[in-house]
Formats: C-alpha cells, sequence, structure tokens
C-alpha cells in the first residue's frame, strides 16, 4: 500500500512498523541502563562505535540522557503508537462494522506528524551535547536551558509535542468513529471490549494530552523565548516562575496516559478470556462500566505523584482516598476476567497466553500501586526503584503483553497469513517470567532502598549488597531481549513463507473475522453487516444445535430462527436505517 | 447497555452505513454473517452525515482543546495565587475594546449562518480578526518598548501576558485563516455553508478562550 493511502489499515501498517522500530530502540536503551547497574562503568558490549571517548562505556551524563531516551521513547513513540496507531487504527472500523475511520485524512496526518516527532527524537542523539537528559518527565528546573542547554532537549521536547499532537488526532478520530459509524445494530451493547478500551482511552487522550501540550509549550517558551514560567532560583530574573506548576500539569496528563496506554490492553484481555474461554464475558456490562469508572477518576487522582512535593496533607489525604478508590473499579473487571475463566473450555492460544500473562502482570503492578497511593507508604518509597518497579509492570509489561495479546490475535487479519503458534507461545511465556525477573528484581531493590537514576548505586555502602540482585536482574534484561528475538524470527519467517491464515482461525463471532477477508480490502466490507448480538455469543445451545459449532457471527442469522427472531430483528433494522436515510 | 436487545440505529449513522443499504431480505449465500442493507440513499444524505460527523469531531476537538487553555489558566491562578498580580500598564479598556472585536465577530458570524447564501458576514468576521490580531499586536508592542513589560526582567507576570497573548492570538490566525479560505471557495463557487458552520465553531472558542484570558491575565 502506498504511503500516502488513507486507508485506516494502511496507516495501521505504518504505526506498527514505526513503533515496533522504536520499541527496538527503547529496549535496547534499557538494556545499557540495566548493564550500567549490573557493571558499573564497564564498556557496554557493541557500544565502543557510539561512545568512542570511554571506549563504549556509560558516563554519567551518557547514562542520565539513555534513561531519559529510554522512557520517551517508549512511551510516546513505541507503546502508544502500536496500542492506538497500530492496532487501533487496524481493529476498531473493522471491530463496530465500519468502512473506515470518520477522518482518514486525519489518520494519515496524525502519522506523518507522529513519525516527524520520531525523526526528532532520533536526530537528538547526532546533536551536540547529546539528547534530552531530564529524565521521561522533563521536570523544569533541569528541562530548562540553564541545566540542559543542548539542542537535544529542544528536539526532544518539540517531539514530544509532535507525539502528543498525533496522539490527539487518533483520539478525536476514535471517538467520533465510534459515536458514528457503527454499524446497523452494533448497539453500545454490542460492542466488543477492545472497542470499549479503545473508546474510554480515546477519550482520555482527547482530554489530557492538551494538557501537556500546555506544559510542553510554555516548557518551550521557557527555553527558547527566555518565558520565566518554570524557571526558579539563581537562574531566574524578575521573581521567576515555579516548577511546581508543571509537576501538576505534567501529572496531570501523565497519570491519565497510565490508563491511556492500560485501557486498550484491558479491552483485550476482556475479549480474548471470553474468546478463548469460549463463554460470554461475565459481567459485560460491569467490566465495560468499570473501565469508564476509571477513566471517569484517572483525572482526579494525579497528585499522588506529588506527596512528596511539599503539597497540603490535606490534598495529600484527598488524593491518597481518590487514588485508593480507582482500585475498586479495577478488581471488579479482575474479578469478572476470573469468572469467566471459571470453569470455562480454557485454550491456551497464543494471544489467551498472552493475555493471562497481562493479567499476572497487571496484577501484581497493581497491588504494588497501593503502597504508592498511601501517603505514609509513598513517602519511603517515592524516590526508589519500587516505584519503577511498579510503573514498569502496568504501564510496561501489562501494556506489552496486551499489546501482543492483540498481535497474535489480529496478525491473520492484518496479514492473511499465520503466524507460528509454538514461536509464538514461546515468545509469549518466557517474555511474560522474565518480565516479572525483571521487574520483579526493581521491587525488590527498590524495597531495599535502592534510589532510582543512581548512575552507580554502589558508590553508597547501604545499597553494595544489592550488586548480586541486580546483577540478575540484568541477565534477566538480557535473555527478555533475547526472547524478542523469537518474536522477530516468526514475524519475518510468516511474513515470507507463512502459511496462508484460514478465514476466522479463532472461531470467534466478531465481525472482522465474520465479515471481511483476511486481509480486509478496500473498505473492509462487502456488504455492511446488520449485527444482531455481542461481540461473545459462544457455547449457546441453540447455535450448537443448528450450526454444529460453538460461536456464531456478530451478524449471522441463526437458521430456523431467522423467520421468528433474528430475521424480523434484521429487517426491523433494514426498515429502520430506511427510514432514517 | 443490554448485550442482546433488539437492533436500533442510535442516532445517525456514517454515510457508508446507511447508504449501502439493500432491500434483499437476508439470505444464506452471503458471506457468513453478512446481512444485506437497503439500496444506497441519496447523495445528499450522504452529504448530511457526513457534514454531521465533520460537525461532532469539530464540537469535541473544540470542546478537548479548552483543556489547553484551562491547563494554562491554571498556571497563571497558581502564580496568581502566589503574589500579588501585576497590574498590567496597558490601557485595560483597550485590551476590553479588542476583545470586543471577537465578541461581535461571533455576533455576526452566529446571525450570519441564518442569511447563507450571503458571504458579508464571513468577510465581516474576517475583517475583525485581522483587526483584532493588529490590535493585540499593538498592545503587546506598547507594553514592551513603551511600558517596558519585557522578557524575561519582567517575571512570571510578562511572560504570561506576552506567552499566552501570544498563543491566543496564533489561535486566532488560525481561525480567521481558516475563514478566509471558505471565503476565497465561496467566490469560486463552492458551497461553503457546511464548512462555514464549522469554522464558526472556531470562532466562539477563541472568542471564549479569550475572555478565559482576560480573566487569568489580564485583569489585576
Amino acid at each position: 500500500m502506498s504511503l500516502l493511502s488513507l486507508d485506516h489499515k494502511a496507516v495501521a501498517r505504518r504505526y506498527l512498523w514505526s513503533g515496533l522500530g522504536f520499541l527496538l530502540l527503547g529496549g535496547l536503551l534499557a538494556l545499557a541502563i540495566r548493564w550500567q547497574w549490573a557493571w558499573p562503568g564497564r564498556s557496554v558490549p557493541g557500544l565502543a562505535w557510539a561512545l568512542p571517548e570511554s571506549h563504549g562505556a556509560l558516563t554519567p551524563p551518557t547514562y542520565t540522557a539513555v534513561f531519559t531516551m529510554h522512557g520517551l521513547v517508549m512511551i510516546f513513540f513505541a507503546v502508544t503508537p502500536l496500542l492506538f496507531g497500530a492496532l487501533g487504527h487496524f481493529v476498531l472500523p473493522l471491530a463496530i462494522g465500519a468502512r473506515g475511520l470518520a477522518f482518514p485524512r486525519l489518520s494519515a496526518l496524525g502519522y506523518w506528524v507522529y513519525a516527524l516527532g520520531g525523526v526528532l527524537m532520533l536526530a537528538s542523539f547526532a546533536v551536540r551535547l547529546g539528547p534530552a537528559s531530564a529524565g521521561w518527565t522533563a521536570y523544569p528546573p533541569l528541562s530548562t536551558s540553564a541545566f540542559t542547554p543542548g539542542l537535544g532537549q529542544t528536539l526532544v521536547t518539540v517531539a514530544v509535542l509532535c507525539a502528543g499532537t498525533s496522539a490527539f488526532t487518533y483520539g478525536l478520530n476514535f471517538v467520533v468513529t465510534v459515536a458514528r459509524c457503527r454499524a446497523p445494530g452494533m448497539t453500545w451493547g454490542r460492542l466488543p471490549l477492545t472497542v470499549w478500551g479503545l473508546f474510554f482511552a480515546s477519550v482520555l487522550n482527547v482530554v489530557f494530552v492538551p494538557v501537556l501540550a500546555a506544559a510542553t509549550v510554555l516548557l518551550l517558551m521557557d527555553r527558547l523565548l527566555g518565558t520565566q514560567f518554570f524557571i526558579a532560583g539563581a537562574a531566574a530574573v524578575g521573581g521567576g516562575g515555579d516548577p511546581v506548576v508543571y509537576q501538576h500539569l505534567f501529572w496531570l496528563f501523565g497519570h491519565p496516559e497510565v490508563y491511556i496506554l492500560i485501557l486498550p490492553a484491558w479491552g483485550m484481555v476482556g475479549d480474548l478470556v471470553a474468546f478463548f474461554s469460549r463463554k460470554p464475558a461475565h459481567g459485560y456490562r460491569l467490566t465495560a462500566g468499570a473501565m469508564g469508572t476509571v477513566s471517569a477518576l484517572s483525572g482526579l487522582v494525579y497528585a499522588h505523584h506529588l506527596f512528596t512535593s511539599g503539597m497540603s496533607p490535606l490534598l495529600g489525604r484527598t488524593f491518597m482516598v481518590l487514588t485508593l478508590l480507582i482500585s475498586l473499579p479495577a478488581e471488579v473487571m479482575f474479578l469478572n476476567w476470573l469468572m469467566t475463566l471459571w470453569r470455562g473450555s480454557v485454550r491456551l492460544t497464543s494471544p489467551m497466553l498472552a493475555a493471562l500473562a497481562t493479567m499476572v502482570v497487571f496484577g501484581l503492578g497493581g497491588i504494588t500501586g497501593l503502597a504508592l497511593g498511601a501517603v505514609a507508604t509513598d513517602v519511603p518509597l517515592h524516590g526508589t526503584l519500587w516505584v519503577v518497579g511498579h510503573f514498569h509492570l502496568t504501564m510496561g509489561a501489562a501494556s506489552f503483553l496486551g499489546l501482543f495479546a492483540g498481535l497474535y490475535f489480529w496478525f491473520p487479519k492484518m496479514f492473511g497469513r499465520a503466524l507460528h503458534e509454538g514461536l509464538a507461545k514461546v515468545h509469549v511465556l518466557s517474555s511474560a517470567v522474565l518480565f516479572l525477573g525483571v521487574f520483579g528484581g526493581q521491587l525488590a531493590a527498590g524495597y531495599a532502598g535502592q534510589l532510582r537514576r543512581l548512575y552507580d548505586p554502589y558508590q553508597y555502602t547501604y545499597l553494595k549488597h544489592l550488586l548480586p540482585l541486580n546483577q540478575w536482574t540484568t541477565v534477566c534484561a538480557f535473555l527478555l531481549g533475547a526472547a524478542q528475538v523469537v518474536f522477530v524470527v516468526n514475524l519475518v519467517w510468516t511474513l515470507r513463507r507463512g502459511r496462508a491464515a484460514e478465514a476466522n482461525p479463532w472461531q470467534v463471532g466478531t465481525l472482522e473475522w465474520t465479515c471481511a477477508s483476511s486481509p480486509p480490502g478496500e473498505g473492509n466490507f462487502t456488504q455492511v453487516p446488520v449485527v444482531l448480538r455481542g461481540p461473545h455469543a459462544l457455547s449457546q445451545p441453540e447455535v450448537l444445535e443448528q450450526l454444529g459449532r460453538d460461536w456464531i457471527g456478530q451478524a449471522e442469522v441463526l437458521p430456523g430462527v431467522a423467520r421468528e427472531g433474528a430475521g424480523e430483528e434484521a429487517l426491523a433494522t433494514v426498515s429502520t436505517v430506511r427510514s432514517v436515510t | 447497555m443490554s448485550a442482546e436487545r433488539k437492533p436500533a440505529v442510535d442516532g445517525p449513522r456514517s454515510s457508508e452505513s446507511e447508504t449501502r443499504a439493500d432491500a434483499t431480505p437476508p439470505s444464506r449465500s452471503q458471506p457468513l454473517g453478512m446481512t444485506p442493507l437497503p439500496a444506497a440513499s441519496d447523495a445528499r444524505t450522504e452529504n448530511a452525515n457526513a457534514e454531521g460527523t465533520a460537525w461532532l469531531g469539530t464540537v469535541l476537538g473544540l470542546a478537548a482543546w479548552t483543556m489547553f487553555f484551562a491547563s494554562l489558566a491554571f498556571a497563571v491562578g497558581w502564580y496568581r495565587m502566589r503574589e500579588p498580580w501585576p497590574t498590567l500598564p496597558v490601557s485595560l479598556l483597550g485590551l476590553s475594546l479588542t476583545g470586543l472585536l471577537l465578541l461581535v465577530g461571533s455576533a455576526v458570524l452566529h446571525l450570519g449562518l441564518r442569511r447563507r447564501e450571503s458571504p458579508w458576514p464571513a468577510r465581516g468576521a474576517l475583517l475583525l480578526g485581522l483587526g483584532f490580531l493588529a490590535l493585540q499586536a499593538m498592545w503587546t508592542h506598547q507594553a514592551w518598548w513603551t511600558e517596558h513589560v519585557r522578557i524575561p526582567e519582567g517575571g512570571v507576570s510578562a511572560s504570561a501576558f506576552h506567552g499566552l497573548t501570544a498563543l491566543h492570538a496564533l489561535h486566532v490566525l488560525v481561525v480567521t485563516f481558516n475563514l478566509f479560505l471558505v471565503c476565497w471557495r465561496h467566490t469560486r463557487g463552492a458551497d461553503v455553508r457546511a464548512s462555514l458552520r464549522r469554522h464558526v465553531l472556531g470562532w466562539h472558542f477563541v472568542t471564549a478562550m479569550w475572555v478565559l484570558l482576560f480573566v487569568a491575565v489580564y485583569l489585576p
């Protein structure tokens, strides 16, 4: 397909390849960080060409730049674009029976803005004084020109603005597409949970990305025009501004961003658990409602990131209560997943394994987050690797595994070829176990008091005993990196020589699998389907009896019932559509 | 949110969904799960649906972008709570009258939408927009050169005055440029009513954001 194609599937593929490229870059940067914590100051294998003066060893400024870029690349250029740009763009119109997104040109424009941001990110590595090095949060005054005067920090700040613009465009596009472009009969109660997840996450994108844009624009003005919004201390002129304002704005976006990253994965888990337990999703409405509740609360809990910023204790308590409250709908959703699994005919396919792994790492990430939601436990843990382990489990591992659950599930639809199931399972299982090794190790080191972002933690006597733990964690990280080779091999092999995918390899009833070819052609459907039922009509006795299978398409008329029920419904819909037109 | 209730068309549909309708009853010879739809309706309906979708997108997009200005106002509010906000050495009346141009433009466009064939409301608003930008430029010029409200010497209040005025002016510039495009397309004979209807929303948006700017930054 042309690079200028406006088709949502073509845009999705662009995001997929770009996102995977940035995922590789972000992963390599992560390995460099882990190397430093295991063998501080030693040459990183294969990095001598990039750092000739230190023979490949990370110097303190390089280390700071590496962990800054790792975070920014992963969040803004890898995981978010892969979940929304790749899977969201591809799946959402197909799953609701639309011929495309509501605004195809906006969708293509969003990709090119994202690509421009990506180019700026990459270019920042080549400029004098290196890329950004103020941490992924870019807290001022560290991110102002007083402390990071290089062009790299500016380029990266603009790049983040580009990524935000892209996120705003696809967020808006998704919301309007779900609201306006659903197929006849696709009521809100018949949307797959994946669509619900993408919808709520898109709402959050649309509402909170402008906040990030405001913070970033003010920061850019401080850097380039000399304004004083966030500059304080000796560098301030005329009284200066206040860096804490940036922190509030950043986290007002930043905390919903956690849910922006995980909501699509939650939706996918909800669908996949039902599909591969061969049961309707337990508490479908509660699950969708829980995702909505989490989305609604997500903007009200952000200040738990600022418990140590000197905020009023009253505010601290308020945000603590709100933060702990948000775990309730999350638990409702989690219990619904477990209830769906209960006594189901569980099929351990690669998407299902990835979905189960997502549940495990997300569960662990959520539980460890409770300690950070309460003021009393957050204060001692705040600056430690505990925070890093927690948010990597939720934003990193859970989103990553959710992403791969979706990728393995929809890959045959995207490319018309079937990935090797055995290799896919090896990839998912090894990744899940190694994620627990890496981020579990970080949690343990953090609980033992290791502060995050230290160049050489072992300069502190009380942290010296953590060296073996960090070395084992680093070994897990390198093995995790190696496990991704399995995916790459599987991907390349399948794209070149993989067998053609079956029409409906997972035997599910959603529209993309039952009404569209693999890969879908222009316009997705030969005829727009009329939806008759929800997405999880599995193991229904009448379907088993009449069709001899345990699933039925969302738009498939059940023989025998056609005259009395479904057919009448379909015809009623047809007449309704006609009356509207 | 019933999972199994009678299919219904919830509000307007996308043009694709509606125009590929077909009156043929459901048939097993169709691809799996396909239920044919009524035949294509006229292009006017398709346009109306596309217009409705674009309208919703514009409304949601602008409503969401309010968060951008709300965040800027939050930042200024923070500084105002920290210490007394200095009085701007620029005529508050002059600034108010400048904003009045946007308010008048909003009213002109709103009333003009009722007289769909006339291009004059849009052209009038275009002039008002350019006038607003010129006056804002004049006030900031005066503040900088005559009153010495400068960056960075003026601290955070001068930063807010110049920075936020410029950000708002950029938005007005975009809206005005879009109006110019609408007028230009109209002179070439295109039907711009739907497009104008959406761009008027942009004008109302920048007008509302100017009120926010006035309260947050300009008022002492």
